[in-house]
């Protein structure tokens, strides 16, 4: 079966030109982008992504700025490279005008990726006041029961996010047994694919990812290449990471 | 009235489960567990005893006579400030403590701002045996220090949260952020009626306590009820408390007081219902106080309880129904009452609790000749430092 692998960047941080630049080189390698809208209450992230969206915030980083930015990418990637937004349901909630505009839609994103909202609540976003076209991305947990995985599976048509651990973004990964057992049901019950997110920062981890879903999803390692290592070292880290995927 | 919330936990259009997925299946836990425990005669009867003999209730009304002649306004003190623990914290810890070991969690996470529901909770897992870790903002820290050590003497470990604006908003993303990583043995004590749903609902059935008491009371020492009924609003628990059984009380005046800092300006106080618009934060729909791209806004409060940028979802509810109404009371006017209260009556109030008196003091020709039952939510001894800063001793 094909991959469907993806990374996450935080929209325009560093700063806009590195942004893109690394969007560009990552879409080389990768086959779908998650781009961070920052919000200064992540729930769901661990330092090093928390730390980038203050910064960002800091900087004067908003949604505006970040669809200008996605519009430079899509001028340089080929249109199959899928683009995702990631946010908090709040974000969605205040520039749900923005994201029903026909300038979206020209930006062809495919879907909203939003950690505070579960299924249960996505009918606020969907329903009435459909955000029409994009799919707000089922995720699912090592915590999530079978019926729920088996209904969720089958609602899905871009990509189902599976969650390794129990945790933030940052952490590590660990697949108990339980946890492999939920992941096959999720591929068994669903036409499109399954890919395992939180924890995947090295060849090794990937390869893991890959052994029981069909892509993988790297974030908070990129960001600290970018702060570390910057755009070089981005590419340099993910060009050997697809060496060594083969 | 409607019965709030409906069965998904939304009152009206507020509320809702706005949590990350891995912790859904813990919110139903949750859920049901809770009607388990409210309809188990044995756990009841568990929770009441603790509340008489540990805690200290029923909790006195107390005609405050001297402010009363000073003020022209008859003011009654709901006494939560002699609850154990010095507030009304404690009545929803105890709850939910017993709650976590019923659900056969081991242990017990909490957020706090004044350190009030720190303390209450680390009061219940000392009492139980349970392990617990508090989150509190480093700018509480320093200004509730009194609170801190007394978590510290009761075997919990405090942990300060430098993100953010170092407050009671980012302790709950911290407790949030720890809970979707313990979630198999952990329960996360929220100590407002704020966070996703069942919460906002169990803390305020937990904190109804208060107006379930305050009703016969009140009708025993002033042969009627009273006009109106004040409240301080943080989240909103001591308010959800006191206005619960008076909801269903025919022309009694319901009044959440917010915090109006310094002045009504973005970011010198901590109003939501007054100056916020609806929005999604730590769990639910409310209104919050966001800037237009649809981050919070940074807040502040004299007052650590109070200093908080969202507010429980039933608050927004009862506001856009108007069946409560939301003032505020400035830091200035809120140390005046406290100082009243401390010369007058010989109480030394919480600033959270001093905000309720206040309002009512800065509006005592609205209030003459009223019946006025105000909620003492706390004691002020954990003020100590803000005091010496603002009054110098
Ligand atoms: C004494 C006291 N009153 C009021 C509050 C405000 O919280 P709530 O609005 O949930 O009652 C606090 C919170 O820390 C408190 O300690």
């Amino acid at each position: 079966m094909t991959q469907y692998n993806g990374f996450y960047l935080m929209g325009n941080y560093p700063d806009r030109d590195t942004f893109i630049e690394a969007a560009a080189q990552g879409l080389q390698h990768f086959d779908f982008l998650e781009v961070g809208i920052p919000f200064s209450d992540p729930i769901a992230d661990g330092t090093a992504i928390a730390e980038a969206a203050q910064k960002a915030l800091d900087s004067g980083v908003n949604l505006a700025g970040i669809l200008e930015s996605i519009k430079a990418v899509r001028e340089r990637v080929s249109p199959e490279k899928d683009i995702y937004l990631m946010t908090y349901a709040n974000i969605i909630f205040n520039h749900e005008e923005t994201l029903k505009s026909e300038e979206f839609k020209k930006l062809n994103v495919k879907g909203l990726i939003v950690p505070d909202v579960p299924s249960s609540e996505d009918f606020f976003f969907t329903g009435e006041n459909a955000l029409d076209g994009l799919e707000i991305i089922t995720f699912l947990t090592p915590e999530t029961e079978d019926e729920t995985i088996k209904k969720a599976s089958g609602r899905s048509n871009s990509f189902i996010y599976f969650i390794s651990t129990r945790g933030i973004t940052g952490g590590s990964m660990k697949l108990d047994n339980d946890t492999m057992a939920k992941i096959d049901l999720a591929k068994s019950s669903s036409t499109c694919p399954v890919v395992l997110g939180f924890g995947i920062r090295d060849s090794d981890s990937a390869k893991t990812a890959l052994e029981h879903c069909d892509g993988f999803i790297m974030g908070t390692v990129l960001i600290q290449k970018l702060n570390d290592k910057g755009l070089d070292g981005f590419k340099k880290f993910t060009d050997e990471l697809f060496g060594e995927l083969g | 009235m409607e019965r709030v919330p409906d069965k998904n936990g939304y009152y009206g259009k507020f509320g809702g489960k706005f949590l990350p997925e891995t912790l859904v299946p813990a919110l139903k836990q949750i859920e049901e567990s809770y009607e388990k425990f409210i309809n188990d005669t044995e756990a009841q009867a568990k929770l009441n005893d603790l509340l008489k003999r540990y805690a200290g209730r029923p909790t006195p009304i107390y005609f405050a006579e001297n402010l009363s002649n000073l003020l022209d306004v008859e003011i009654y003190l709901k006494r939560e400030d002699l609850v154990h623990t010095g507030a009304h914290k404690l009545n929803n810890a105890l709850g939910q403590a017993l709650l976590a070991k019923y659900m056969g969690k081991t242990r017990l996470i909490a957020e706090t701002g004044a350190g009030q529901h720190g303390v209450a909770t680390a009061t219940c897992a000392a009492l139980m045996g349970m392990e617990c870790e508090v989150f509190m903002g480093k700018v509480d820290v320093d200004r509730q220090s009194p609170n801190v050590k007394r978590m510290k003497l009761l075997g919990t470990k405090v942990t300060p949260v430098y993100s953010g604006s170092k407050t009671l908003k980012d302790a709950i993303n911290a407790a949030m952020q720890d809970w979707v990583a313990t979630v198999q043995n952990t329960h996360y004590i929220l100590g407002s009626v704020v966070g996703a749903h069942p919460f906002p609902m169990i803390v305020r059935d937990f904190q109804s306590v208060i107006s379930k008491e305050a009703v016969p009371q009140f009708l025993e020492i002033a042969g009627r009820h009273p006009d109106c009924v004040v409240a301080s609003v943080g989240g909103g628990s001591n308010a959800a408390g006191i206005f619960a059984k008076y909801l269903e009380v025919e022309g009694v005046k319901l009044i959440g007081v917010e915090a109006g800092g310094r002045s009504n300006k973005d970011g010198d106080h901590s109003a939501k219902l007054n100056y916020g618009r609806p929005g999604i934060v730590h769990g639910n729909f409310t209104y919050i106080l966001q800037t237009d791209e649809g981050n919070l806004m940074p807040v502040h409060s004299v007052s650590a309880g109070l200093d908080y940028p969202a507010v429980g979802p039933e608050h927004s509810y009862l506001k856009d129904i108007g069946a409560a109404v939301y003032e505020t009371c400035s830091d200035r006017e809120a140390l005046d009452a406290f100082q009243a209260l401390c010369r007058h009556e010989g109480i030394i109030p919480a600033l959270e609790s001093s905000h309720a008196l206040g309002h009512v003091m800065a509006h005592k020709e609205k209030y003459k000749g009223q019946k006025v039952l105000i909620n003492l939510s706390g004691r002020g001894d954990k003020d100590m430092p803000i005091i010496e800063e603002e009054l110098g001793l």
